[in-house]
């Protein structure tokens, strides 16, 4: 029987670029370990993902080969019995174990029409089982990956605790029909390339702000001899990624969440106004800022639990004034990322190409220093007979990252606080630097949960 | 609005939340009672530009608060 072949929705498409452009399908890869500190049972557990290779359609993604232009096309494969290895790291320091498994997600899927997949059984030390997952973005990102691990576990539940089995996953290819029916609607487009355009026209060129002060874009328009410059240089040569994490105790925590209810305030945009404040206090007091948000597009249940890449990510522009209240500038910041909710299936890469029509730049340069996603649902294992266990999530990164700084927050699986995990790159900044931001960024949100009617100017003087 | 084009309003309601098309009714909220959050409900509007070929004005909408009110906006919409 002839296999279906469908095109990339715009959300590969996106993962896709940079393999297309150079070759290393590394770029796209996502690694994470997610276990517990309990014995295992890894004859059931090897059963429990094989389950959920065949329960999900985009673990079975596979890709043919380019074509003379390098478009590519997509199949589920029908079946995948592969075997499950295990490996035993609980010998080694947890140090040397995380190498490893480092090493492991640098590792390439190479050639057409393969498993883009790979899963191993893992013993760490101190105690914790699990499974390392290294997948090609294009077939999830890591909201759809969470999804699957808490799947697998609740398969594994059952069959060594007798638990119900999970309600079946929804199928990868119905929701890839849908986003590729949405994607080659004219009208949306049209109505989302009216939206940016009106957008940028109305407040006109944004300009670059950065954690490290008003001097880097000083050093862009110095470098191009435009005093006018409003975009600042990426880096382009260094481009080495270092890692700092943080993480907020569940009091806090807590607090934020209460705040967010009582005044009907998302925790992304309570985070964002946080980021946001921060960059106008570096940058004298700056306020017209834009931050790069991701959103992770899952919004139905098909698209909860079909998989598929659905992260995209947009420019979050606010021109708030000192005056405003911390209270009302978080609404404003809301009220900019409604209106973008709303226009979400248009493809990011065309903002930024309407942003350069408008707004000529020079090649290389951005008006961003800062991105964030905020990641409301953890890895939970929610089974009942895993309560009481300790839950380890490790997501090993990619060795380069194309962003200043890029911050996730996750809800902590352990204890309900919230982790901040900020990459950045280290050729210009340090983890003191990051430090700093983190630190910054709490100071203005207690401040701001504590005195919601204190105005950004005032905020900025004192923190 | 036809009663098909209720039924497929209802069905695109329920693709969002947990409650099914047919135990849907005009008075429940949005956020209360079917869960949806900022980015569920502005994209469950796009989505409704689609299905019924209108133009939402997203400043107008941002308050509404349930099936009710958003099947009354739509009607409107589609009678132009």
């Amino acid at each position: 029987m002839a296999r279906e072949l469908y095109p990339l929705s715009v959300g590969q498409e996106l993962q896709y670029l940079p393999i297309k452009k150079t070759g290393m399908q590394s770029y796209a890869n996502i690694c994470v370990f997610a276990g517990l500190k309990a014995p295992l049972d890894f004859g059931l557990l090897k059963h429990a993902i094989q389950d959920e290779i065949k329960r999900s359609d985009c673990l079975r993604l596979r890709f043919t080969a380019p074509d003379k232009d390098g478009n590519i096309k997509q199949y589920v494969a029908e079946h995948d019995g592969r075997d499950i290895p295990y490996i035993d790291l609980s010998y080694k320091t947890m140090e040397e174990a995380n190498a490893y498994l480092q090493e492991l997600s640098y590792k390439e899927f190479v050639g057409s029409d393969i498993p883009m997949v790979e899963f191993i059984m893992v013993s760490l030390p101190e105690g914790y089982n699990g499974t390392y997952i290294h997948i090609d973005h294009r077939l999830t990102d890591s909201s759809g990956l969470i999804v699957n691990v808490n799947d697998t576990m609740e398969i594994y539940c059952h069959y060594r605790f007798g638990s119900p089995y999970p309600a079946p996953l929804a199928s990868f290819v119905d929701v890839l029909q849908k986003d590729l029916k949405k994607s080659s609607n004219p009208k949306r487009q049209e109505k989302d390339e009216k939206f940016w355009r009106e957008m940028f026209e109305k407040d006109g060129e944004p300009i670059y702000s950065d954690v490290q002060g008003p001097s880097i874009l000083q050093e862009s328009r110095k470098a191009h001899g435009d005093k006018s410059l409003r975009a600042a240089d990426l880096e382009m040569k260094d481009r080495s990624l270092g890692v700092a994490a943080f993480h907020l105790e569940p009091a806090p925590t807590q607090a934020m969440m209460d705040f967010c209810m009582n005044h009907d305030i998302s925790m992304n945009n309570l985070i964002l106004l946080s980021m946001r404040t921060y960059l106008s206090k570096m940058n004298g007091g700056q306020s017209d800022i834009t931050i790069r948000n991701y959103i992770s597009r899952r919004s139905t249940h098909a698209e909860w639990t079909s998989g598929g890449s659905r992260t995209f990510s947009y420019p979050c522009r606010t021109i708030i004034s000192p005056d405003t209240e911390f209270l009302d500038a978080a609404y404003e910041v809301q009220n900019v990322q409604n209106h973008v909710y709303m226009h979400s299936n248009f493809d990011p890469v065309r903002v930024d190409e309407i942003l350069k029509e408008m707004f000529p730049t020079p090649d290389n340069t951005t008006y961003i220093s800062m991105s964030l996603t905020y990641q409301p649902m953890p890895v939970r294992m929610q089974n009942e007979n895993l309560a009481g266990y300790e839950l380890r999530t490790i997501w090993y990164p990619k060795m380069v990252s194309s962003k200043k700084i890029y911050l996730t927050v996750t809800h902590s699986p352990n204890d309900g606080g919230l982790i901040f995990n900020y990459h950045y790159q280290k050729a210009s900044l340090t983890y003191k630097d990051i430090e700093l931001v983190y630190y910054y960024m709490m100071k203005i949100l207690y401040k701001g949960l504590a005195e919601p009617d204190m105005t950004i100017g005032e905020m900025i003087n004192i923190i | 609005m036809s009663e098909k084009q209720k039924e497929d309003f209802l069905a695109l309601v329920a693709e969002y939340s947990d409650v099914e098309a047919e135990e849907i009714t005009m008075d429940m909220r949005f956020r209360e009672d079917l869960g949806f959050n900022s980015l569920n409900f502005m994209t469950f509007l796009g989505d409704l530009e689609d299905v019924f070929d209108i133009e939402i004005d997203a400043d107008e909408v941002l308050n509404l608060s349930t099936v009710g009110d958003a099947l009354k906006n739509a009607e409107e919409l589609v009678q132009g």
